[in-house]
């Protein structure tokens, strides 16, 4: 996918590199500090490296995030480790729907979905704002 | 009661998070708003559900689409640098401020994502 980006497995663009380092840093930061969101500022950067393969940059915005999600809960249970019982009655859900929406998803149309949630996102987080 | 409804919260964020619509801040608003959860808390369980759901997801899709690991450890590289940061901060910082903080960055997601789509970009 990134063969173009890549010059005997250096990156050609150290600007362009250091640019992207800092948004994934950004990113980083506002997945830590609000527990969620990484995701899209790594697909913002992901487009700007390379527009060609939708579906490749959607897998590497989910191999970046998860790692991300990882560091970021494991300094919230450190912190506070009530979380993780707190966690465990709804982890078997978001298992079980993680996987059947990753097996769904070449089968269903994702812009309703899409625009469903982005609509609640809206809602909720003026709601959250509003508070 | 609750503890029913969370649950189904979280199986439909988790869901739409498999399909790659996002919807991850909706169970700590779900859990903040009626669940009676601490933001903190909130969003501590928000993230251990994420890591739940996409762990599969992830799995199937570098299978799938292989993904160039170079660039992605560079990415999360950088990315968990700032996780740490933005983590220890969280821990410290005001509850409103974070939850302000969350609640403007849902919205400007959801309206940056609604575009998007309707725009089909």
């Amino acid at each position: 996918m990134f063969e173009n980006f890549f010059v005997n497995g250096r990156f050609k663009d150290e600007i362009l590199l250091a640019f992207c380092g800092l948004l994934s840093l950004c990113a980083g930061f506002i997945n830590g500090f609000i527990g969620t969101g990484g995701g899209v500022i790594i697909l913002l950067t992901l487009k700007k490296l390379h527009k060609d393969d939708e579906k490749a940059a959607y897998a590497s915005v989910a191999a970046v995030v998860l790692p991300m999600a990882v560091i970021s809960a494991a300094v919230y249970c450190i912190s506070k480790p009530d979380i993780i019982s707190d966690a465990l009655p709804y982890l078997p859900f978001a298992l079980i729907g993680g996987a059947l929406g990753a097996y769904l998803l070449s089968r269903v149309k994702v812009r309703a979905v899409s625009l469903l949630f982005s609509s609640l996102a809206v809602f909720s987080g003026a709601a959250a704002l509003l508070r | 009661m609750n503890d029913v409804i969370g649950c189904a919260v979280c199986f439909i964020t988790a869901l739409s998070s498999g399909l790659g619509a996002g919807g991850g801040g909706l169970l700590t608003m779900f859990l903040t708003s009626f669940a009676n959860t601490a933001q903190i808390n909130a969003q501590g369980i928000n993230l251990l559900c994420f890591v739940s759901a996409q762990t599969p997801a992830s799995v199937i899709n570098m299978i799938r689409y292989k993904p160039d690991m170079r660039l992605i450890a560079f990415l999360t590289f950088c990315g968990a640098a700032g996780c740490v940061l933005g983590a220890v901060a969280a821990s410290y910082a005001d509850e409103t401020v974070v939850r302000k903080a969350f609640g403007a960055f849902l919205t400007a997601v959801g309206v940056y994502t609604f575009y998007r789509t309707v725009k089909g970009r």
